[in-house]
């Protein structure tokens, strides 16, 4: 990785300014990927002061700011269980306090825990132009323009839970899934299969095998495609033990 | 780019490329306990305190670091003697490379939750990888210098 040019804005609009007229700009989250990768970025926008750390728990819903760092979501009392099970064995905490909400999201990688705990819940991600935008389509249709996450907005489950499996304590998920209950709605996600975390709605009646007919598994280096469909079997059986 | 860093509160004004990573800036000023090792945020040896937060400092721009409070294992010498003199009675300090990251790790820890059982020590450790001891030893000096502190030790 080699950064040409830094910069800090102190303000939302000269962050998005620079964003979207400095072409091949990147934005810096928690950086912990950005560091990873082996190319030249010509300027990186740093968005530590623009107060996007946050969380307010509110009654029907929670907002949480990019910027908070996996290791708060991990701790915060306030926060549903599922947010600690999903972050607590994502690296080791010296990692966990640089990486951020933000960057798990906007990374849209295959393996994140993170997206798959956001995803089995009701997310929006609010953006500072473009404006709300469910993370299901964030995910699934994606976003051309240049913009800048302000806001993940999650409805609050009336249940919800989070399993992952993973071969070593803090290592990526060989398979992970999530699921939550509105009222008369259940939703789960299966992610990590390794292609990117999707979301069905759960119809009554419908057995684990009959849910996992909507996904596609495949082998990689780190399990193969039967011993993913196994393991997907017994942690959603944990997750929707409430059902 | 010119920056501040408050080490161990002592300010450094230095200059620094702005994709230098703070293990290299602080091996460079000679804070050499700061071990360079995965390079990826795996392994936990070059854990630093930046405002008091335990992170890697593989994967910290030290241009973020611009007048924040760092922390490296320098600065925490009779900390670190207390709890280590425990760990090396053990046998658990053997090459002794990922020694600086655990103890700063641990202290972090310490400071907040003073008391953690077995269970929390071990998931608070997790990120931090000896390659030496297999980490009972070191669990059974951390039990040790716990005990030792709980009777004001």
């Amino acid at each position: 990785m080699e950064f040409l040019n830094y910069k800090r804005p102190q303000t939302l609009e000269a962050a998005y300014e620079l964003y979207r007229n400095e072409k091949g700009s990147v934005l810096l989250s928690g950086g912990v990927f950005l560091k990873l990768q082996k190319r030249k970025i010509p300027l990186v926008i740093d968005l530590e002061d623009l107060s996007l750390d946050f969380i307010n728990i509110q009654d029907q819903r929670i907002e949480i700011g990019p910027m908070t760092s996996l290791r708060t979501l991990e701790i915060h009392e306030g926060l549903p269980k599922i947010f600690n099970l999903a972050t607590r064995q994502i690296a080791g905490v010296a990692m966990r306090n640089l990486a951020t909400l933000g960057g798990s999201l906007m990374g849209k990688y295959p393996f994140s825990d993170v997206i798959t705990c956001l995803l089995s819940m009701e997310t929006t991600l609010v953006f500072y132009k473009y404006g709300n935008l469910s993370l299901e389509d964030f995910i699934t249709k994606g976003m051309d323009e240049k913009d800048i996450l302000i806001k993940v907005l999650i409805k609050k489950p009336d249940k919800c839970d989070f399993r992952a499996y993973k071969k070593v304590y803090t290592d990526f998920s060989l398979v992970n899934v999530g699921a939550s209950s509105y009222k008369d709605k259940v939703y789960v996600v299966v992610g990590a299969r390794p292609g990117l975390a999707r979301k069905i709605e759960v119809q009554e009646n419908m057995s684990i095998d009959a849910i996992l007919d909507n996904y596609d598994f495949k082998d990689d280096l780190r399990a193969s495609k039967d011993r993913r469909i196994k393991l997907a079997k017994v942690l959603l059986e944990e997750v929707l033990e409430w059902k | 780019m010119e920056i501040t860093l408050n080490i161990n509160q002592e300010k450094h004004h230095i200059r620094v490329d702005v994709d230098e990573m703070l293990v290299d800036t602080l091996r460079k000023l000679g804070y050499k306990s700061v071990k360079k090792a995965c390079d990826s945020t795996a392994c936990g040896a070059c854990n630093v305190w930046v405002n008091d937060k335990v992170v890697a400092s593989c994967a910290y721009l030290t241009v973020r670091g611009h007048n924040q409070n760092i922390t490296t294992l320098e600065g925490l010498q009779d900390q670190a003697e207390a709890l280590a003199q425990w760990i090396v009675a053990e046998g658990a300090e053997q090459c002794g490379f990922c020694s600086p990251g655990q103890v700063m790790t641990l202290l972090a820890l310490f400071n907040e939750n003073p008391n953690p059982s077995m269970d929390e020590i071990k998931h608070f450790m997790a990120g931090n990888l000896c390659r030496c001891s297999g980490y009972e030893g070191q669990h059974r000096g951390i039990k040790k210098y716990l005990e030792v502190k709980k009777h004001g030790g």
